[in-house]
């Protein structure tokens, strides 16, 4: 996996930036920027099959063109390190709102961003046992530089 | 506390490689330092880069990766730490609100290290918009950091490891690899590419990484007790990814790459996760160029050596490489043309760890042969990752060595005959001197003498010294050194010299084929220019290098306007100051610095000593690879009674019976020395070669014989202690070498306290070293006292410092630098200069010199043999009472010295108006009653 040239990478990318509050999720702002967004790893994770948090980028057909897996976006868990090599992750009710950025590649045949995931109810909080991820909200791409576009469809 | 409490300063791009449109860029921003501490977080910042820069995989991948750094103030130094696990709490006021302790949950958690995050990326995005990632340190030692939408960890040492795998997490969407009661743990197949449920070899999400023979799942929890996975019937072979029970909160059934991992306790990225990183920052990796900066190599005009051994110089190959990778270039044919390859035939090179690109070199040596000889040859290097070549054209040539004409301008004023300050007049100094270097320069080197007071006359013009001892140039030269030619008398007229030494080296060069390669003048003063033509006014037509010696105390020398003659032209002036009985031959080593700066010889060491009947002295001087010659020189007034020896690093002696091509012993008058190319002894070239060598002294005869001579050094009553029964010596160890080490004075003011820069240089081979050196001047004051120095390396092999002179008086810098070479053998060198300061020094005038123009009349008036006895009969009848005048003047003349000599700051204007016109009316008087004395006494 020698990774020594890049070739014609796109140099624009949009940066989203989200907030989860009470359950719900919204994009506070956006911006493009003339930079390289890191890449896709991986096949995309498949609702009802997979774990865990990603967002897509989707075309007017639905098809996923790009995503990217989020870490702990609910802010539902810290991470407490110890100096012995062991570490802990500590669950728990975070009691204020998660605000994260997301840069996508400004790709410009995406219409739509989706949100993934198990729920937007922190893990110790939730009632019902722990299920696979299917889609949590869904917003337009945004046009302009930049903005606060406010949540579109839910 | 918050971002009230500091501010944020500058920001640096500590690592550029490239445009930040098409790198990972990396943003620092650090909290609880403090103005004053920005130092210390600037190292931490650093040791931060190293840390990322050396973990696999960034170690191939940080080319494409830069790293800014923010300098945020914080009012007060460290954090806020509760005490929460029960220690003392404290609290600082810091710009983003870093706490220990942070709660989370309602639970305060010891080592949970946080600020306030959002401000953090506010400052990161304001100043550097297009970041990928924000890092924050935090000043305070205890351990601890945390994740999320930056990543934050202290000074702690282990700390940084915090950092690193919280940004595993967040910039390249990793998953934790430890496991747990299953709280957290995802329903399904994990989204993360590093965890996984499925132990499926044609399914397993990292199966192209997944030897066959490695059992699936590799290795069961024993920590689970409910686990549906099946323990394999003999273990995968240790370091085989496969699928290894635990991870993503949960012991039971969730698996992971490897047994370890950064992502689980901080050990290597496992395979699977340095992949991940890999695509991730593959798309930032800049594309990759070789270009090779120098098609061909040229070593021109390089000096024959000595005794047949030649000089070694290198030149590098040199590609500007941009690459990730390590990229190695290798030697597939050649060099042809005899040239060597003193590093190796191949250089690996990787990325510069802060700029864009990194060079490749591959260096070649060529070692001269004969004069007029050349060279040519090339040689073949590949790429191997690229499989690219190169063919490099190598071409050379050998001259002769350098050969030197000098022109010895030396001062014979009548004050030459005053002590030195040890009991030995100066004259009988500077003929000492002068003996020794016409006795030590290299035969084909010209001497030639011009002698000066009233006016000057070239004593002898410029010849080849030839052979030693015995050559014709060289006798001639020591006859009328000492000789009467030198009997002092008059006053000095440094610039009538100064024109004859000019006009000596210019007939020389034209009518000399072929002519010096280098042309030099060494002036010796006592005094101050009182004669025209003023040195000013000769300086511009000379092209001679120049080199001055200053006898005697700054005060009553020329030193602005010697100072300026050499500084302009290559050389450099000494002032001796008052010698001292024990540095009775100060004078002596000076022309030997100067004989080394003249013929580029390198002062290896320049010790002294006083031996005495018991004892024998080793004095250690080391010689590297890089030397081929060397003089071993011991000055002494009587140096046949010294029996001199060398020792080579493998114990071999060396006598003055040796004989052999490679060692000369010549003994003179003032100096007995050896001349040996290197290696001394052919047959055992490792041995006699580079390493620690000594020089043997003892009392007795240098040549065999019996042990008689001790007696004849007691009749040196100025040298020897009868008392003491031991006689001063003087060891200088000059070494003809490929590593140069020269070192000048930048004086612009002579005033006290005015700055005096020392700069100095070194090079290995004609190249910049690429050993370890370290460069400093012992500075001796007025008062004797020995300050050090530190010379800090500017770049390119330059150092450089900057000393005031605070005191009247001269002030001796010996110039050293030590270090090892290339190849690893330790070598030494040094330098002597001086540098001077008096008060109202940069006043001097040299038309209207400060000395005494009474006195040196009245001096004049003595010595030259006007007034002679019946001249004097004739004053007395005239009503002059000459005794009487004579006690006056000189009462008047040596309150003046003394004035002088205490360097106490003086009104001069006042009092040379009345001595001249003292003079005046002394002038009239005599000149009256000559006058009148023509006429027949009444
Ligand atoms: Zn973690
Ligand atoms: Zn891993």
């Amino acid at each position: 996996m020698a990774a020594h040239s890049s070739g014609s990478h796109p140099r624009q990318a949009l940066k989203v930036t989200f907030s989860i509050d009470k359950g719900k999720i919204q994009i506070l702002r956006f911006e493009r920027l003339p930079m390289i967004a890191p890449p896709a790893v991986g096949d995309p994770p498949q609702a009802g099959k997979n774990g865990g948090y990603w967002i897509e980028l989707r075309d007017g057909n639905d098809r996923v063109l790009f995503h990217r897996v989020l870490h702990n976006p609910l802010r539902d868990s810290v991470e407490v390190h110890s100096p012995d090599g062991k570490i802990e992750r500590v669950f728990g009710d975070p009691g204020k709102p998660s605000v994260f950025d997301v840069l996508l590649p400004d790709d410009g045949a995406a219409t739509s961003i989706v949100v993934m995931g198990e729920s937007l109810t922190p893990v110790t909080a939730r009632k019902s046992a722990a299920r696979a991820a299917g889609e949590l909200a869904r917003f337009s791409v945004p046009s302009g530089r930049s903005g606060n576009p406010g949540r579109t469809t839910p | 506390m918050s971002t009230a409490d500091g501010y944020v300063g500058s920001t640096t791009k500590v690592v550029d490689h490239g445009p930040d449109n098409a790198r990972w860029n990396l943003v620092i921003v650090g909290d609880g330092y403090q103005a004053s501490e920005l130092t210390q977080y600037y190292t931490d910042v650093e040791n931060f880069i190293d840390e990322l820069r050396t973990t696999p995989p960034f170690d191939e991948l940080f080319c494409g990766i830069n790293v800014y750094r923010i300098d945020v103030v914080s009012n007060e130094s460290g954090a806020d730490d509760p005490g929460c696990a029960g220690g003392p709490a404290s609290t600082a006021a810091t710009y983003f609100d870093a706490t220990f302790c942070t709660p989370f949950a309602g639970t305060p958690l010891d080592r949970l290290l946080s600020i306030d995050s959002a401000s953090a990326i506010a400052v990161a995005s304001a100043r550097v918009p297009l970041q990928h990632q924000v890092l924050c340190i935090v000043n305070h030692s205890k351990y601890g950091g945390s994740g999320g939408n930056i990543a934050t960890c202290s000074t702690n040492a282990q700390a940084n490891e915090i950092a690193i795998h919280e940004i595993g997490h967040s910039a390249f969407g990793l998953a934790d690899e430890y496991g747990g009661t299953g709280a957290g743990t995802p329903a399904g197949e994990p989204s993360q590419p590093n965890v996984t449920r499925d132990t499926n070899r044609a399914t397993n999400k990292w199966r192209a990484l997944i030897a066959g023979t490695t059992p699936m799942p590799s290795q069961c929890n024993a920590a689970c007790t409910s686990s549906t996975c099946v323990a394999p019937g003999t273990p995968p072979a240790a370091g085989a990814v496969g699928t290894y029970e635990g991870g993503i909160y949960s012991d039971c059934n969730t698996y992971r790459p490897l047994p370890s991992c950064y992502m689980r306790d901080y050990g290597p990225f496992c395979p699977v996760c340095s992949g991940v990183i890999r695509q991730v920052l593959a798309p930032f990796q800049p594309a990759e160029s070789i270009n090779l900066t120098t098609p061909s190599i040229a070593f021109t005009n390089v000096p024959a050596g000595v005794g047949g051994v030649g000089v070694t110089t290198h030149r590098a190959i040199v590609w500007e490489v941009v690459t990730c990778r390590r990229l190695t270039f290798e030697i597939t044919a050649g060099p042809t043309g005899g040239f060597g390859t003193p590093l190796g035939t191949s250089v690996t090179v990787t990325a510069d760890p802060i700029l864009p690109a990194s060079y490749a070199r591959i260096w070649l040596s060529y070692t001269s042969t004969s004069p007029g000889d050349m060279a040519n040859g090339t040689v073949t290097v590949r790429c191997v990752e690229t499989g690219q070549t190169w063919t490099i054209n190598i071409v050379a040539n050998t001259i002769a060595r350098p050969s030197a004409a000098v022109a010895l301008v030396l001062d014979r004023s009548g004050s030459m005959t005053e002590d030195a300050g040890d009991g030995v007049t100066k004259v009988q100094k500077l003929r000492e001197a002068a003996d020794a270097f016409i006795s030590i320069m290299q035969p084909a080197d010209g001497i030639g003498l011009v002698r000066f007071n009233d006016d000057a006359q070239r004593l002898m013009e410029i010849q080849e010294a030839g052979a030693a001892p015995g050559g014709t140039g060289r006798t001639t030269a020591l006859t009328i050194i000492n000789g009467a030619d030198l009997t002092p008398a008059g006053a000095t007229s440094i610039g009538d010299g100064v024109v004859n030494g000019k006009q000596m080296l210019d007939d020389a060069q034209a009518s000399t084929v072929p002519p010096f390669d280098v042309a030099a003048m060494v002036v010796i003063t006592d005094g101050m220019w009182n004669q025209p033509p003023s040195l000013a006014s000769v300086s511009s037509s000379i092209t001679a290098n120049t080199y001055a010696v200053g006898i005697g105390l700054p005060s009553n020398i020329s030193v602005p306007a010697l100072t300026t003659l050499c500084q302009g032209h290559n050389g450099f002036l000494l002032i001796t100051g008052a010698i001292t009985t024990d540095q009775s031959m100060r004078l002596s080593k000076y022309f030997l610095q100067i004989l080394a700066g003249v013929t580029n010889a390198q002062v290896a060491a320049d010790p002294r000593g006083v031996l005495d009947v018991h004892s024998e002295h080793r004095i250690p001087f080391w010689m590297c690879e890089a030397d081929f010659g060397m003089d071993l020189i011991v000055l002494s007034p009587v140096p046949h009674v010294i029996d001199f020896q060398l020792e080579a690093p493998d114990g071999s002696r060396i006598t003055p019976a040796s004989g052999g091509t490679n060692s000369q012993f010549v003994l003179s008058r003032y100096a007995s020395y050896y001349r040996c190319a290197l290696p001394v002894l052919p047959a055992n070239a490792s041995g006699s070669h580079a390493g620690l060598w000594h020089a043997v002294l003892k009392l007795g005869r240098s040549t065999p014989g019996k042990l008689t001579h001790v007696r004849e050094a007691t009749s040196h009553a100025a040298y020897y202690d009868p008392k003491r029964a031991v006689l001063p010596y003087e060891f200088i160890a000059h070494a003809y070498s490929s590593l140069t080490f020269s070192a000048a004075l930048g004086q612009a003011s002579f005033d006290l306290g005015a700055p005096c820069r020392v700069i100095a240089s070194l090079r290995e081979y004609d190249a910049v070293p690429l050993g370890r050196a370290t460069v400093w001047a012992e500075v001796t004051r007025p008062d004797n006292v020995v300050d050090l120095l530190p010379l800090t390396h500017e770049a390119d092999g330059r150092y450089v410092a900057s000393y005031a002179l605070p005191n009247p008086g001269v002030y001796s810098f010996r110039v050293r630098a030590r270090g090892e070479t290339m190849h690893g053998s330790h070598f030494e060198r040094e330098r002597t200069l001086t540098a001077t300061a008096v008060p109202g020094g940069d006043r001097w005038d040299p038309h209207d010199p400060p000395g005494n123009d009474l006195c040196d009349l009245l001096r004049c008036l003595r010595e030259s043999g006007v007034i002679d006895r019946e001249l004097a009969e004739r004053l007395r009848k005239f009503g002059i009472d000459l005794p009487a005048l004579w006690k006056c003047l000189g009462e008047r003349c040596q309150s003046a010295s003394s004035r002088i000599e205490t360097r106490q700051p003086q009104p001069r204007a006042p009092a040379s108006l009345a001595i001249a016109e003292l003079r005046d009316e002394l002038l009239k008087l005599i000149e009256e009653r000559l006058h009148r004395g023509n006429a027949p006494p009444e």
